[in-house]
Formats: structure tokens, sequence, C-alpha cells
């Protein structure tokens, strides 16, 4: 089973985090040194491999056309989906961004059964709803966060808060955003094990992510609604973190270091992982140029000089003899036998 | 095999998930090896038409014999290959990172439809060099090795790639339902 390694990693690094936060010593190893170091391999190895992918040019103009070119005036341009100007492109990656375009268009083949079993395409929106909620509620947390790395906190933020408590249920109030989280994260891990096709593509790596994001929320909301953490503690912590004062204040419950290792391992993984895809799809080429190879010319800045234009008429000389033996036209005629003499009693 | 008629076409395209080898696969991709039978691959070009090209190590093989009579040191030579691609486009190096194996792509290729071979879903058609690729440049192959799928340079992978790549027409339907970017396959 693929998935048993990520679990016992996962539950590993939580133990790991656990022990280590129970006592004084080494809450500052997980609680202060862990953190700083992986927010640091987080902005490096980021920046280590935005650098390294613009290094590669992009040769050729390879945008995917998802519809019809611009052509002629009465012909109807698709312009976000083949666009061919700038600002289409920045629509274009827009949508894609921030509404998940390409996985709003996914389609599912099944089979209808009946008579004749029946192939059947149909829109399948699972993904992209699990997808997007799961995406939103993410960042809805990060930004949730932000409370405890700024002073005075950030404006802004207790709308945020007010509006994702809407429903005000329970005290400390219950974020809509937490449960949806784990719902949607949960949703896209059972997926992964339950769908035949994906289960058979998945690889350890697939599972880790989830499970790991899973744990940071299981331990995030348990600090909130059952252990009921010491915040103010918390906060001493994390803003002697921003402001590289560095303190443990104590009296911090372990479920935190759990919370803050498993956290820390994700800012880690981060740079040398799939989860790259968030920074990767604004390099996407197949999504962020413009199909505009007409009207502009693309210059390959490697092209290879000793591949010479091979044009139809050094084509024709070429095979000349056999496009006539397989009667295919050809712009100039075989050099006719008549044609031979007349030219060699001329110059007789 | 014989010509399958269009009910047992039906039925089989989208329900089986393997009308080749009429099996459904019960090992990891990674243990699943190609066999070429008659009928099931293509030919490789007649040496005098790959020496006109000026292609290198022009000679008369078929994909179903077992030595295919690859010059020596190939697998130098595919890995300086893909290093020197890495290095002319930027696509190949972001595809091979960034993939996060959603499957949305999976039944979007025809020719998994067609042929319900799951290495012809795109993902894993790309996932068979990708594994290669992680070997080679991952940072965490030493510890990660295993859970990353992760696999050296073989013979058995180079039939592979040659079986796959070939099924792939390039049409990029994939690369339209892609939610991060497109993987079209590109073969060294």
């Amino acid at each position: 089973m693929k998935v048993l390694r990520p679990i016992i990693a996962v539950i590993a690094l939580i133990v790991a985090g656990g022990v280590l936060g129970m006592s004084q010593g080494t809450q500052m190893l997980v609680g202060v040194i862990l953190p700083s170091i992986a927010f640091l391999v987080l902005i490096v190895g980021i920046i280590r491999k935005v650098i390294d992918w613009s290094k590669s040019p992009v040769p050729f103009k390879i945008p995917t056309t998802c519809g019809q070119a611009k052509s002629l005036s009465f012909i109807k341009e698709d312009r976000f989906d083949c666009p061919t100007s700038k600002s289409d492109v920045i629509v274009r990656m827009f949508l894609e961004i921030f509404l998940f375009r390409s996985l709003f268009r996914n389609t599912s083949a099944d089979v209808k059964s009946g008579d004749l079993p029946k192939l059947h395409y149909g829109p399948s929106l699972w993904l992209w709803l699990f997808g997007i909620l799961f995406h939103y509620t993410f960042l809805t947390i990060v930004f949730r966060h932000l409370r405890l790395f700024t002073e005075p906190v950030l404006p802004g933020l207790a709308l945020l808060e007010y509006l994702d408590g809407f429903v005000q249920i329970g005290a400390p109030v219950l974020y809509q955003s937490d449960l949806i989280f784990m719902g949607a994260i949960t949703a896209l891990f059972i997926r992964r094990l339950i769908m035949p096709q994906v289960r058979y593509i998945s690889l350890g790596t697939d599972y880790f992510p989830l499970l790991l994001i899973f744990a940071i929320g299981a331990t995030g909301m348990l600090m909130r609604h059952y252990f009921r953490v010491d915040i103010t503690a918390i906060k001493q912590l994390t803003m002697g973190l921003v402001t590289l004062n560095w303190a443990n204040p104590g009296n911090i419950h372990p479920v935190f270091f759990m919370h803050v290792t498993l956290v820390s391992t994700l800012m880690i993984y981060f740079p040398f992982s799939k989860l790259m895809h968030a920074v990767g799809i604004f390099f996407s080429p197949t999504r962020n140029m413009a199909n505009d190879s007409r009207a502009k010319r693309h210059i390959n800045p490697w092209n290879d000089p000793n591949i010479k234009p091979h044009s139809y008429a050094a084509y024709e000389d070429e095979f000349r003899q056999f496009m006539v033996d397989a009667e295919i036209p050809v712009d100039k005629e075989l050099p006719s036998a008549s044609a031979a003499e007349t030219t060699e009693e001329v110059t007789a | 095999m014989a010509i399958p008629k269009v009910q047992e076409l039906r039925k089989a395209v989208a329900t089986e998930p393997n009308l080749f080898t009429g099996a459904i696969p019960r090992k990891d991709w990674q243990d699943t090896f190609t066999e070429f039978k008659e009928g099931n691959f293509a030919y490789p070009a007649k040496p005098e038409m790959v020496a006109y090209h000026k292609f290198p190590n022009s000679r008369v093989w078929s994909p179903d014999e077992d030595d295919w009579k690859l010059p020596d040191g190939w697998e130098d030579i595919i890995l300086t290959g893909l290093k020197e691609r890495l290095g002319k486009f930027r696509s190949l190096k972001l595809f091979m990172d960034i993939c996060v194996r959603c499957g949305a792509c999976a039944d979007k290729c025809h020719f998994f439809l067609g042929t319900g071979d799951p290495k012809n879903m795109p993902v894993l058609r790309a996932e068979l060099l990708r594994s290669v690729y992680r070997n080679e440049y991952s940072i965490g192959r030493k510890i990660l090795g295993k859970m990353q799928g992760n696999r050296p340079m073989t013979v058995k992978v180079l039939k592979e790639w040659f079986m796959y790549s070939y099924q792939c027409t390039e049409c990029r339907r994939c690369s339209v339902f892609c939610p991060t970017v497109s993987i079209p396959l590109k073969s060294p």
C-alpha cells in the first residue's frame, strides 16, 4: 500500500512534535528554531526553483488553444480560450488561477447501460468543487493566522473573522472555513483511494501532503476547541518569531508544538515537491502565452544552425523522379527525352 | 487478437481497464512491463532512412526482439539528452516538477479510452519519464526514492517509453483539461 508510508511519516511527525513540545528546553527547538529554518527554506527554495525555471527558454509558441482563434471578421473569436492579445491572456490566467477554469471544464467518460452499453461523456465537477473549496479555505485560514504575526492586528482581519464565524456556533466561534477545509481535504484524500484510475497513478508523495495538511487542520482545530491553549502566550512566541526577538513564554500546550512541527514540515517540503504548482502555474507556457505566432515572430534562442531550411523547390528537385512515378503533380517537369535532345543539338 | 465487435468495444472501452492484455493490472505500474506483440507496436524506420536523416545508430531491429541493439552507453546518451532538453525547454522542466497527478487528464485521452491501458492516461504516460527525471534530479530522492516512485533508467523503462510515446498523437486534449499545465510527452 502506497498510502502506508505517508501515514507513518505523518504520525511520526505528530509524535515528535508532541514529545519535543513537552519540556521547556526542547520547546525552543520545535517552537522557534524549526519554524524559522522552515520559513527560510520555503522562501529560498521557491526563489531557487523560479530561477531554475527561468533559465530555460521557451523556444516555441505553445499556448493550448481551446477555441476559435482570431480569424476573419465574420468568424466569432473565442477570446479567452484562444487569446491573441496580452490582455486576453491576463484574463485567461486570472480565470485559471482564481476560478480553476480548466478543472471546471472537466468531463468524465462512463458507460450508460441499456440494450447496448453506450459511452457517455458528462460534466464532472467534484474535483473542481473540492479543489476550489480546499484552496480558498486554506487561503482564508492563512490570512486569519496573520493575527498572530502582526501587532497591531492587520485591518480587515476582524471583519474576515466575523464573516468566517457568521453562523456563530460554539465558543470560541466555530469557523466555517475550518469545517469546509477539513471536509474538502478529506474528500480529496478519499477520492485518491476510491477512484481506481486515480489510485493507480497516486504515489506516496501524493498522499503525504494531503495527510500532512489534514493533520495540520486537525491539530489547529483541537487547539482552538478542545485544549483551549493559551493564546496570549502563543502570540508572544509568534511575535518573537517575526521580530527576531525569540522568546518562549512557557505554559504552552504540547499540541501547539505538534501543529508547528507539521506546518514547518509543510514549508520545508513545499519547494521540493509537486506543491510548487502554486508557483509554477504562473510560468506555464501553455497558458501564459498569446496565440499570435502569425502576427508576431517568436524567436527560438537556440535555433540549431546546422538544420538548414528545406524549400519545396529543393524537395521537389530531390524527389521529382519518385513523384512523377507516383503521379504526384510537380511544379517543374522532368527534363523530357526530346528536350534533352534539342539542348544537345543547340550545344552541338 | 481477433477484431472485436462494436458491441464488445462499446462496453470494453469504458469499463475494462486493459483491452490489450485483457486483464485488470494487479501490480503497480512500476512493476508492469510492456509486451511487444505483432500488431501492437510501431515499426522502426529502415536503416537507410535513419541514415538519410543523419540520425545515429541506424540498424535493422524490431521492438518485439529482446535485443534492441542499443549503442554502448545508451543510458548516458539518454540522460545527457534529457539534461540538454531540460535546459532548452522551460515547458519540460516545469511539467516534470509540478504535475499534481489529479487525474483530470486521464479519461480525456482517446488512446486511454480506446485501449483502456492505464499507461495511456496522459498523467501516467508522462510519469514514465518523470520517474526517471526524479531519480536523477529530485532533491529528496535519497530519502523519498520509494515514496516518489522513482526508477533508474533501464531497458525495460526504455521499452515502455517506446511503446507509449508512439501511442500519443500530441493532440494536447489532456492539456485543455489540465488545471496546472499541459503535459505533452516528448521522448528523447
